[in-house]
C-alpha cells in the first residue's frame, strides 16, 4: 500500500520537553505525496516545516506516529536511498570546490565511481552552477552556494527532491532561475517537496499544496482547491469615452486604460451597475471574469481562520 | 558503503589537515627533537638518551594533544554549522559516518606524527648509525595510545560541548596515565564496596601507561613479544569499545 506514495506521513508528532514544561511543535501530522508530484508546504516561520522534514530525514526522532519515504521506514537508512536534499541554509565546506564536494555526495549517494564525473557535471549543468565549480564554496555569493546546493540534491539522480527553502534569500533573477530549474524537474518526472515562504512561485509550480500553522495541518489539496471565488469581477471594455472611465473610477478599484481597453475591478454589488453604464454609453464588453483568490490570499484566510493557540495551549 | 566511507574519511582528513592546531603541534614538536638531536651538550650516550626520550615525549604529547583538539569539537561544528546535514540526509547510517569523522581525524594525525618518527629515526641513526626494533615498537604502540585517545574524545563528543569534551579526556587521560600505581595501593588499602569501586573504576579507565616505552627504549631494555600482544589487543579492543559506544550514543541522539 505504502510503495504508491514517495512520502507517507502519519500522526507525527514531536513534542520537545524540558523540566518545566512540553512544546508540541508538529501535532498529528498526516499527509501522502504520490509519487511525480510536486508539493507545497507552506507555513509561517516556526510553523513546523523544517521540523517536518529533519523528522523525514530522521535528523531527528518523532515522539509519536510513522513516516516512510517510498514504503521504507524513515528511520532506516536505505530509505534515503531516492532523496536528494537541499538544505535552508546550505553550509559546506568552505575550502571544497563545488566539484569536489559533489564528487564526494556522489559517493555518498551510492553513484558508481565510473558513472560520478558524468553525473557531478550533469548536476552541476543542470542547477547552472558548472560556470564556477572550480572555485571554492567559502568564496562563492549566497545564490552560487544555492545553486551548489541544490546540485548537491541532484547529484545522485534522486527520484525525490526535498527542498527546504530553495529560493530563501535569493534575487529576483536567481528565483525565477530556481524556479525554472524546478520546472525542468518536475516534468523528468521527478517528486518534489518544496518547503517555501514564496507563494506565487509555489503556485506556479506545484500540484498539490499543504498548509501548515502552529504544527498543525490546516488544509492540502491542489492550489484551485484551496483557493476560492472571491465576489471581485474584472471588467474589460472598449469604446470607452472619459466621461463613463471617469463613473467607473467612482465605481470601481483599480480602473487603467491598456490600450483601446479599460480594465477595471469591482465589487458584486456594483457588477449591474457597471455593465448597464457600459452599455448605456455603448462601450463594448469584452469580458466579465469573477476573480479567484490567490494562493497567498488563501493561504492568509485559512491560517487566520484557524483556531489561535497560544504557547500555553501548546505547551499544555 | 566501503566508496562512501572513504569520500567521509578524505573529507574528514582535509579538514583536518587545515587546523592550526596540528602544524603548530607538528612543527614545535619537529623544532624541539631537532634542538634535542643536534646541540652536544653530553657525551654521545647520554645524547642518544635524550633524543629517545624526548623524541618519544613530543610524539606522544603532539599526538595525543592534536587528536583531543581536532575531535573534541568537529560533530558540535558538524552540527552547529549545519554542515552534517546534507551528508546524514543521504544512505549511509550515522555511525559510518562518525567512525569516518575519526579516521579521517586520526589519519592526519597520523601523518603529522609520521613526520615527526621520521625525524627522530633520522636522528637515532645519525648518533647510532641503526635503529633497534624496540625504537619502531615503541613508536607503533605511540600511535595505538594515540588512537585510544581520539576514539575516547569522540565517544565523549556524543555527549558534551568542545571545551567540556576536550577537558574530561584530558582529564582521564591524565587519570589513565597515572592510575597503574596509584589505584592499585589505593585498592589494596580498601576493603568491601570501596576495593570493588576501586577496581571497577581502574578497570574502566583507560591504562595509558601500558603503552609507553619510553623508558624500556632509553634504558635498552627488552620486551616480551607477549606482553607487546597483550597491550596492542588491550589498546584496539578499548578504542573500538569507545567508537561503538558512541555509535550508539550518536544514533540517539537529535542532530
Amino acid at each position: 500500500m505504502q510503495t504508491r506514495h514517495a512520502i507517507q506521513i502519519e500522526g507525527l508528532t514531536i513534542v520537545y520537553t524540558s523540566r518545566k514544561q512540553s512544546y508540541t511543535a508538529v501535532h498529528d501530522l498526516s499527509l501522502q505525496v504520490t509519487d511525480g508530484e510536486t508539493v507545497g508546504f507552506l507555513g509561517a516561520n516556526g510553523a513546523g516545516k523544517t521540523t517536518t522534514i529533519k523528522m523525514l530525514l530522521h535528523f531527528i526522532t518523532p515522539t509519536r506516529g510513522r513516516a516512510w519515504l517510498y514504503g521504507v521506514p524513515c528511520e532506516q537508512p536505505r530509505a534515503r536511498q531516492k532523496v536528494g536534499y537541499m538544505p535552508e541554509q546550505p553550509y559546506f565546506p568552505r575550502y571544497l570546490t563545488p566539484r569536489e564536494l559533489l564528487a564526494a555526495h556522489a559517493a555518498l549517494a551510492g553513484v558508481p565511481a565510473h558513472e560520478t564525473k558524468y553525473r557531478v557535471e550533469l548536476a552541476l549543468e543542470l542547477a547552472r552552477a558548472d560556470h564556477f565549480a572550480h572555485r571554492p564554496i567559502g568564496k562563492l555569493s549566497k545564490g552560487m552556494t544555492q545553486r551548489v546546493a541544490l546540485a548537491q540534491a541532484l547529484v545522485g539522480n534522486p527520484q525525490l527532491l526535498i527542498l527546504d527553502e530553495p529560493a530563501s534569500g535569493l534575487d529576483p533573477v536567481s528565483r525565477v532561475e530556481m524556479r525554472n530549474v524546478l520546472q525542468v524537474l518536475k516534468e523528468q518526472g521527478k517528486t518534489i517537496f518544496l518547503s517555501s515562504h514564496h507563494l506565487g512561485e509555489v503556485e506556479l509550480i506545484c500540484d498539490r499544496v499543504a498548509i501548515i500553522h502552529q504544527g498543525r495541518l490546516l488544509a492540502f489539496g491542489a492550489p484551485d482547491e484551496l483557493t476560492q471565488q472571491t465576489d471581485r469581477y474584472v471588467i474589460i471594455a472598449e469604446k470607452v469615452n472619459a466621461d463613463v472611465e471617469r463613473t467607473l473610477r467612482s465605481l470601481c478599484s483599480n480602473v487603467r486604460r491598456d490600450g483601446f481597453q479599460v480594465v477595471a475591478v469591482t465589487h458584486q454589488e456594483q457588477v449591474y451597475e457597471v455593465t448597464h453604464l457600459l452599455a448605456k454609453a455603448q462601450a463594448h464588453l469584452i469580458s466579465l471574469v469573477q476573480q479567484r483568490e490567490t494562493l497567498e490570499e488563501a493561504f492568509l484566510r485559512i491560517v487566520q481562520s484557524a483556531p489561535v493557540t497560544t504557547f500555553a495551549d501548546k505547551a499544555a | 558503503m566501503p566508496r562512501a566511507f572513504f569520500a567521509l574519511v578524505k573529507l574528514s582528513f582535509l579538514e583536518a589537515v587545515r587546523r592550526q592546531i596540528l602544524h603548530v603541534m607538528v612543527l614545535l614538536s619537529l623544532v624541539v627533537m631537532t634542538i634535542a638531536g643536534t646541540v652536544s651538550f653530553f657525551d654521545l650516550g647520554v645524547q642518544v638518551k635524550i633524543v629517545k626520550d624526548t623524541g618519544m615525549v613530543m610524539l606522544l604529547l603532539a599526538g595525543s594533544l592534536s587528536v583531543v583538539f581536532l575531535l573534541s569539537g568537529a560533530l558540535f561544528h558538524d552540527i552547529e554549522q549545519r554542515t552534517i546535514y546534507p551528508v546524514l540526509a543521504r544512505p549511509i547510517p550515522r555511525g559510518l559516518y562518525l567512525v569516518a569523522r575519526y579516521t579521517g581525524a586520526l589519519a592526519a594525525v597520523y601523518a603529522g606524527m609520521t613526520l615527526m618518527a621520521t625525524t627522530l629515526i633520522a636522528l637515532l641513526w645519525v648518533h647510532l648509525h641503526y635503529v633497534s626494533g624496540l625504537a619502531v615498537v615503541a613508536i607503533a604502540f605511540t600511535y595505538l595510545e594515540v588512537a585510544l585517545v581520539g576514539a575516547l574524545t569522540v565517544l565523549l563528543s556524543t555527549f558534551f560541548a568542545p571545551a567540556m569534551t576536550a577537558t574530561l579526556t584530558l582529564f582521564l587521560y591524565l587519570l589513565g596515565s597515572l592510575k597503574m600505581g596509584y589505584l592499585h595501593h589505593l585498592a589494596e588499602r580498601n576493603v568491601g564496596f570501596a576495593r570493588w569501586v576501586i577496581t571497577t573504576t581502574s578497570a574502566a579507565l583507560p591504562n595509558m601507561e601500558a603503552f609507553r616505552f619510553k623508558d624500556a627504549l632509553v634504558h635498552d631494555l627488552t620486551v616480551p613479544v607477549s606482553y607487546l600482544l597483550l597491550v596492542g589487543v588491550y589498546g584496539i579492543c578499548y578504542s573500538a569499545a569507545c567508537v561503538a559506544l558512541s555509535i550508539w550514543s550518536f544514533g540517539r541522539r537529535e542532530v
